[in-house]
């Protein structure tokens, strides 16, 4: 069954669950009038005398406080009057149902107001009324249907979210089922072409060789598959770090050098001096150039050519710009605003012999999206097609962003930023320090806990070049796990040990900024490595929790 | 007494365990096996490996239970958590239980080997290829 776009983005969210909503003709229900006239109360008043029984009302004013307006009232159904002159009632709408969430809104119109009114609907209103034609009758026949299509909207939601948990589980397992055969079958693959059996001919090498190249294919799509499955139920996650631009493109590019290569398509690099380094998750960095390089391969004739650029944003100096440009084929106008969609498959050349799962560019647009960046696309039929991309730069702040943004919304008390230290004995080489400095970021590598933390890169005193400190922002959870972890690599690592590092972890609470200017990501680690360096020349113990 | 040194792979897929083997055996190491969760500590106690390779599902348990029993037991060489499974989590939880590393199968071979080379303590040897990703 296709599964409507809405509920993907919803994914996540918890709705009511279809039982807790009241049925129509189980009551009593409790009924909220949101309306700035409080004249119009007693009016609803009257109009429910008769079935007090049943209707209980009680009165909220249109509050611009969404969290006081739902505190206050738990309601089976909202009336909402609209003013016939209130232009912003997609807006009132919008903040009533945020007050009132899950809550059926029927909104009172005045007569002249019915295109109004259809609108509400559209806004996500259950029923509407005229004013004019208000009866007891109207207004529970209103009241009853409302909650019923509430009810039934629910349904179908979680319906939706069951079906595409279960697609989830479903393909989860199917892809480990077919990875293991795959896994085996690379390993003495491996093996064969390291000739460890024995020496291979020329003839079996290709044969085997074109397994392998099949086998990695297979692969490919098998995690295409999971992808974007994952991109549905919003589990795609991205772990940006910092990397260079350069050496992105490299990796990427060199892979389908020899396929290029190989159908005659000159594939060439553009990369600008003094790129800012990217902040982006090495794989999926790689994984979105590699499948606008498979699509450029794809849709490419025999001597055309396929150039990626790499540059500064010259409009917004916090982004990189890639773009991959070939001289390919074209796509005609009206698949273009398609093309990023999941499933779309272009039209391919004849001498295409695979057409893909035409999951590629939606999985790109995607991980872009979840790196924050943009990507677009500009396409001139027989002439070729560019596909553009944004990523930010690297800076600590960028890293520490959504972090702080996270803490300071949530109003973490328990948010802290972890810094690790290392001190050499003074006679110890430099060239030793940076090998130790080398391993012990590497652990913390290994360490980073997703969602519960993040490594920042080392951060060099300026005035102390012997000193270096190794950053991760963390909850108080996290900074825990991870400094647990740092002692036991410590311990572990013989290297270390000989040279006997005193280790310093500090944990500093984030300020909460009530006024001012927000946190500057560069200033905490400036106050942070401030407060390490203290520590460090005391030259106690070890460990130091500050 | 050998200065190889001697990696458990704990993994039911025969197949696989039988090429890892022989891959493991070419890079110079030598290799014990144990087919599911109960082999996996008794073998593990029995042949003192330097290194633990181990499969997250496995009969009689899941790798992460073994992994808890390995610790518990005082075994003291580092494991690696390997799995064809996209659990989304199962990297953090590996890796919050103890083990050094989680490797998604199929796993290449340069890659395999560079993570037990770094497990096995050359850090000198790995740390001028980390300095980059610091």
């Amino acid at each position: 069954m296709a599964v409507h776009p809405a509920v993907a983005t919803n994914a996540g969210r918890t709705f009511p669950s279809a039982a807790t909503l009241p049925l129509a003709g189980t009551g009593p229900v409790r009924i909220v009038a949101i309306e700035d006239d409080p004249a119009y109360v007693p009016l609803l008043e009257e109009l429910l005398r008769p079935c007090r029984q049943e209707f209980r009302l009680a009165h909220a004013p249109a509050s611009e406080d969404e969290d006081a307006a739902s505190s206050e009232c738990h309601s089976d159904v909202s009336l909402l009057a609209l003013c016939f002159h209130d232009v912003s009632s997609p807006e009132v709408i919008r903040r009533t149902r945020a007050a009132h969430p899950g809550v059926p809104l029927i909104v009172l119109v005045g007569a002249p107001d019915e295109r109004l009114a259809f609108q509400a609907l559209k806004d996500g209103a259950q029923d509407y009324l005229l004013k004019s034609q208000i009866s007891t009758a109207t207004l529970v026949r209103s009241m009853r249907y409302a909650i019923e299509r509430q009810r039934l909207q629910f349904v179908t939601e979680e319906t939706n979210q069951r079906q595409l948990r279960l697609k989830d589980e479903f393909l989860s397992h199917v892809s480990h089922e077919l990875r293991s055969p795959i896994a085996a079958m690379h390993q003495f693959l491996s093996l064969l072409l390291d000739n460890i059996p024995g020496e291979l001919n020329n003839e079996q090498r290709e044969f085997l060789e074109i397994v392998a190249r099949n086998t990695g294919e297979l692969r490919g799509l098998i995690d295409d598959l999971l992808d974007a499955t994952r991109a549905e139920t919003g589990k795609l996650s991205v772990n940006p770090a910092c990397m260079a631009a350069a050496q992105l493109v490299h990796d990427a590019v060199e892979r389908y050098l020899p396929i290029a290569a190989d159908r005659g398509i000159r594939l060439e690099t553009q990369i600008s001096s003094n790129l800012p380094p990217v902040s982006a998750d090495p794989l999926r960095a790689r994984q979105m150039l590699s499948n606008l390089l498979d699509n450029a391969c794809k849709f490419t004739p025999a001597g055309g050519s396929i150039t990626v650029r790499a540059e500064s944003d010259t409009e917004l100096p916090g982004l990189l710009h890639f773009s991959v440009a070939d001289t390919g084929c074209g796509i005609d106008p009206e698949s273009l605003p398609h093309v990023f969609e999941r499933l779309y498959q272009g039209k391919a050349p004849a001498e295409t012999p695979r057409r893909g799962l035409g999951l590629g560019l939606h999985i790109t647009r995607e991980l872009v999206t979840r790196h924050g960046g943009q990507i677009w696309v500009e396409s001139k039929l027989r002439l070729g097609t560019t596909f553009h991309f944004t990523l930010q730069a690297f800076s600590v702040e960028t890293l520490l962003a959504p972090l702080v943004q996270t803490a300071v919304a949530a109003q973490k008390k328990d948010f802290a930023l972890v810094a690790i230290a290392l001190a050499p004995a003074a006679a110890i080489k430099r060239q030793l320090s940076e090998k130790l400095l080398a391993a012990v970021a590497q652990t913390l590598g290994r360490c980073t806990l997703p969602d519960m933390d993040v490594l920042l890169p080392r951060f060099e005193a300026p005035d102390r070049s012997a000193r270096y400190f190794i950053v991760a922002c963390a909850n108080q959870k996290g900074a825990r796990v991870l400094t647990q972890r740092v002692e036991d690599q410590l311990q572990a690592l013989p290297e270390l040990r000989a040279e006997a590092p005193t280790v310093h972890v500090s944990f500093t609470r984030l300020p909460t900024p009530d006024s001012g200017p927000p946190i500057s990501g560069e200033d905490v680690l400036r106050s942070l490595a401030g407060l390490v360096q203290r520590r460090i020349e005391n030259q106690e113990g070890r460990t130091h929790y500050v | 007494m050998s200065d190889r040194k001697r990696i458990l792979i704990v993994d039911d897929d025969k197949e696989l365990v039988r090429g890892l083997a022989l891959r493991l055996k070419t890079s110079g190491f030598d290799v014990v096996a144990a087919p599911d969760a109960i082999a996996a500590t008794s073998v593990a106690r029995k042949e003192s490996p330097d290194l633990i390779l181990l499969d997250y599902s496995l009969p009689g348990g899941n790798g992460l239970t073994v992994l808890d029993r390995l610790k518990s037991l005082m075994v003291i060489a580092p494991i690696i958590v390997m799995s064809a499974s996209n659990i989304a989590d199962l990297p953090k939880r590996a890796c919050d239980a103890g083990a050094f590393a989680f490797l998604r199968k199929p796993v290449e071979n340069a890659t395999l080997l560079e993570t037990i080379h770094r497990a096995l303590g050359d850090t000198l040897a790995s740390a001028s290829s980390g300095s980059s990703s610091a």
